[in-house]
């Protein structure tokens, strides 16, 4: 590739926020249909990435490397390889999806657009940056967006809900910025190159500590109980576009950087501390399915089953197999999947009925057909039925880290029955039923919603039924990995 | 002294701001009310320049004066930023209403940059307190001027611990002339060396502190810092947010480094004390503030905690480091000043909750407020963000890994209080819908120093290489 194809991509959201500043604040159907024109451009330049990926080489691909601070060392390194190029093509398609799924954002449309594709930039950003420095930028980027769609479309917390957001994301990577700075002057490399770094094999006194400021900054960004508080509030606050992409992608880009730099710069200390990162996934596992059990609010459950499905990801990835890293990042990509089409949904009720009280739906299977049998459709997915994409990923899992930890294994086996029970009595009492005869008559989904729901549809059964072309991405790069952490 | 054997090329910038405000007062005197108008823009192009005249003394070493005035790197750079930002300064305040006359203002505000330029260049106790001086006495001056009780309040505050920390001072150089029996840096290092440190010496170099501690504001010494910039008018808020700040640390690292070589680990203990206090008390304190001026004035206590880890690090790179912050730091702080003189231009109040809907009412005025707010809590893409990389970059470097993260803490800290404006701008609903006009000058103001601290973000090398970083 002669262009620099993966630059382009990520910085095409930002030209088209700067360019959508010149279309009159008052023509929101053409910033509407702007904003979605950028995201399909950038979906469609996904497909030669896609295509002229090679399968199978464990180097990165489509490197682009300038130096850019060269005082100390920071260089514009951008990358793909197995593990990012799912994630990468995950953000590039829900971006597609969130523009859609906003089309009902009525006030200050402008601003809600230009917040929501420089979102785009940080979350693509993150997925390829190779060095440290650019990492932590896009990373960081992320948070101002977010703060303001957060903050100013958001529910009746919103103010709460954002700050906290702000606030607890930053105080893990502020930490982890000290910890990038410590790992620089430690190594000797005089690079902030995160391949040079995976293959200098570092080790140090201070890798301990390094591994600590990491482990905070992404732990909070998963979440992991006990760092997962901030979730439920951003994710019931945020408009329908902020959850899917909060669920979809932010939440991936911590389980990402723990398998991208703890485990593969730090591979000494993750080892050794595993087993304990293990109980906090299997906490997780347990308190988020527990906690999702005895939510009212669609939106709460939803949000809190995001936190025993991360759970999931993260025993995964602590397992260290072959097959519970491949599910770990092919659950990652199915989450995003299933979640958001989850919120996004739930998102499309509340535009009908104005309220996500289970109690006070019911019968939305007989108002809304379609759309209730979407959700049905997403809750299955979720709850692990063989066919869809989350069995595959949790059963990848599961196989995959018995062999390690057996208990948590069982114990996730466990809850997953306890994800059914959660969904399906959320079925049965929102979706079911008669009707209350105080609602209303609803319209079913209408075109622009179906739009936006078919592509997650199609992508969940493709990955249930035949997963090989996606695994076969995956699983180089996982024995990468491997063969880094076992020396 | 042989007149003929100074080089006054290396005391050009000086004999500029010195001559232009002299002609700025004496126009004052005597030009014709519509003739006054213009000294606004004698000043500018004044500092303009001076700011040339300074670009030729890039690479310069020199000593002039018998070792009292010394031409380095540093000073040249700490010159050219306050220079620059000053020059923002009075672009910005062209337009605004201004209680003194336009030329009692603008010569005051350059004699006390004329003062600090000295006090960056300072290589002698003497000249060191005699350019302090000068610095500071426009500054009361200037915070009195607006004749409210406030602003009276303020001025005699600031300038009744001024005087004390001063006499401190004073006190201190004393004590180390009788030490040593030497005013030069150079000279005291030359005496001070191979010696052990003793008692009275660290006596000396806390008063020292001391004096030049209340110069930045660092805490304990701070007091006066939020109720001068709040009580003074917002204009010259606006310089005293960069310029007497940038004298005491121009006087800080040319002091400490050379004259006291011998007793680093001591001062630099101290620095850290002082640093870490700042930084915590700083933004504790402004997470109570409901006047965004005093708001401001806190983050500036707050932001001289984090300048302060550079000295605390003690070594060429955290100087290096600390300069890069102070400009990025200036910048941020005065784009934030110039967008309260803004919005005050226009009779908006300065409580917090008087932002209400900002970005409604004016909406590039808000964008640019949240940037410099943004890049002051250290976010990237913006300057601020690189400023504290190299910064605490520095402390990781020197093992000091614990003030890294209680800096970094800091910042999460700072937010806290920055995002209460930020959240008003954009959350809440205004009250009016009334558009805010802005007058050209300061808005092209405000534009420039919100591209500058894009760009040094995105480029900061742009700015490094000059400092050999």
């Amino acid at each position: 590739m002669d262009y620099p194809i993966l630059s382009i991509i990520v910085f095409l959201p930002l030209a088209g926020a700067l360019l959508l500043q010149l279309v009159p604040r008052n023509k929101a159907n053409l910033i509407r249909w702007s904003a979605l024109l950028v995201t399909l451009i950038g979906l469609v330049m996904g497909i030669p990435v896609l295509t002229g990926f090679t399968i199978g080489q464990s180097a990165m691909q489509f490197v682009e490397k300038q130096p850019w601070i060269p005082g100390i060392g920071i260089s514009y390194h951008l990358g793909l390889d197995g593990l990012s190029m799912p994630l990468f093509m995950l953000t590039l398609l829900l971006s597609v999806i969130a523009v859609l799924a906003s089309w009902s954002i009525k006030e200050r449309v402008r601003e809600y657009y230009s917040l929501l594709l420089l979102l785009e930039v940080g979350m693509l950003g993150t997925f390829v940056a190779l060095d440290f420095i650019l990492f932590y930028i896009f990373w960081e980027l992320v948070l101002i967006p977010m703060y303001f769609i957060i903050g100013i479309w958001g529910g009746e917390n919103r103010n709460y809900a954002a700050v906290k957001f702000f606030l607890y994301t930053l105080a893990g990577s502020v930490l982890m910025l000290v910890g990038i700075l410590s790992l620089y002057f430690t190594s000797g490399l005089n690079t902030f190159d995160m391949v040079a770094l995976m293959q200098s094999g570092y080790s140090h006194y201070m890798a301990t500590f390094i591994f600590v400021t990491f482990f905070l900054g992404f732990a909070v960004k998963v979440p992991m109980w006990p760092f997962h508080t901030w979730l439920p509030d951003a994710h019931v606050q945020a408009p329908t576009a902020g959850s899917v992409l909060l669920a979809g992608v932010l939440l991936k880009m911590g389980t990402y950087a723990f398998v991208r730099i703890i485990v593969q710069i730090l591979p000494g200390e993750f080892a050794k501390f595993a087993p304990y990162i293990a109980v906090l996934a299997a906490i997780s596992i347990v308190y988020g399915a527990y906690a999702a059990l005895s939510q009212s609010d669609l939106k709460k459950l939803v949000a809190y089953s995001s936190v025993s499905h991360m759970g999931y990801v993260m025993l995964g990835i602590t397992a260290l197999t072959q097959i519970s890293l491949n599910g770990a990042v092919l659950q990652m990509v199915n989450h995003g999947l299933i979640t958001g089409m989850l919120f996004l949904i739930v998102g499309y009720v509340y535009e009908r009925t104005h309220t996500r009280d289970i109690a006070k739906l019911g019968g939305l299977s007989i108002k809304i057909p379609v759309l209730a049998g979407m959700f049905i459709f997403a809750a299955l997915a979720s709850l692990g039925l063989p066919g869809l994409s989350g069995f595959v990923g949790e059963f990848l899992i599961l196989i995959g880290s018995y062999s390690t930890y057996k208990i948590y294994a069982i114990l996730g086996v466990g809850t997953l029955a306890l994800g059914a029970f959660y969904l399906l009595r959320a079925i049965q009492n929102a979706f079911q039923g008669v009707p209350p005869e105080t609602m209303e008559s609803f319209r079913d989904v209408n075109g622009r919603e179906f739009v936006s729901l078919i592509p997650l549809i199609a992508a969940i059964v493709m990955i249930g039924v035949y997963p090989k072309p996606i695994l076969q991405y995956i699983d180089p790069a996982v024995s990468t990995v491997l063969q880094m952490i076992r020396g | 002294m042989n007149w003929l054997q100074i080089n006054w090329t290396n005391v050009a910038p000086e004999l500029i701001v010195f001559g232009v405000a002299t002609i700025v007062l004496l126009g004052e005197l005597f030009l014709s009310k519509e003739a006054r108008k213009l000294l606004g823009a004698v000043t500018l192009a004044g500092l303009v320049a001076a700011f040339v005249s300074l670009i030729s003394l890039f690479g310069v070493t020199a000593t002039e004066f018998n070792g009292m005035f010394t031409v380095d790197l540093v000073a040249t750079i700490l010159k050219a930023v306050l220079i620059a930002t000053t020059a923002l300064v009075v672009l910005g305040v062209m337009r605004a209403k201004i209680t003194l006359g336009d030329g009692e203002f603008f010569s005051l505000i350059l004699f006390s940059v004329l003062g600090t330029m000295f006090m960056a260049s300072a290589t002698d106790l003497i000249m060191l307190f005699i350019a302090l001086e000068l610095t500071v006495l426009p500054a009361y001056i200037l915070t009195g001027s607006k004749k409210t009780a406030r602003s009276s309040e303020a001025a005699l505050k600031y300038f009744l611990l001024g005087i004390v920390a001063s006499v401190i001072l004073l006190y201190g150089m004393t004590l180390i002339f009788g030490l040593t029996g030497q005013t030069n840096f150079v000279a005291l290092r030359d005496a001070l060396s191979g010696q052990a440190v003793q008692p009275l010496l660290i006596v000396s170099m806390i008063m020292v502190i001391v004096g030049l501690g209340f110069k930045v504001a660092a805490v304990p010494f701070h007091f006066w810092a939020p109720d001068v910039y709040e009580g003074s008018p917002v204009p010259v808020a606006s310089y005293l947010a960069v310029g007497p700040k940038a004298g005491g640390f121009a006087a800080i690292i040319h002091f400490f480094p050379v004259a006291l070589a011998s007793a680093v680990p001591a001062w630099a203990a101290i620095f850290a004390v002082l640093a870490v206090l700042s930084m915590s008390i700083g933004n504790l304190a402004a997470l109570a503030q409901t006047h965004v001026r005093r708001l401001l004035g806190y983050s500036a206590v707050a932001h001289t905690g984090y300048l302060l880890v550079g000295l605390a690090v003690a070594d060429s790179f955290g100087y290096a480091s600390l300069i890069f912050y102070f400009f990025v730091y200036s910048l941020a702080a005065l784009g934030a000043f110039l967008v309260v003189l803004a919005t005050t231009e226009r009779g908006i109040g300065e409580d917090v909750t008087d932002f209400a809907g900002l970005s409604k009412r004016a909406p590039l005025l808000s964008v640019a407020m949240a940037i410099f707010l943004f890049s002051l809590v250290g976010l990237p893409p913006f300057a601020g963000f690189m400023g504290k990389l190299y910064l605490f970059g520095a402390a990781v470097k020197s093992d000091l890994v614990w003030l890294a993260v209680i800096g970094v803490l800091n910042s999460v800290i700072s937010f806290g209080y920055y995002v209460t404006v930020i959240r008003q701008m954009y959350l809440v609903r205004p009250v009016t819908e009334e558009i805010v006009t802005v007058s050209k000058p300061l808005y092209l103001s405000i534009l420039l120093v919100m591209a500058a601290v894009i760009f040094l973000g995105v480029y900061p090398t742009a700015f490094l290489s000059i400092i050999n970083l």
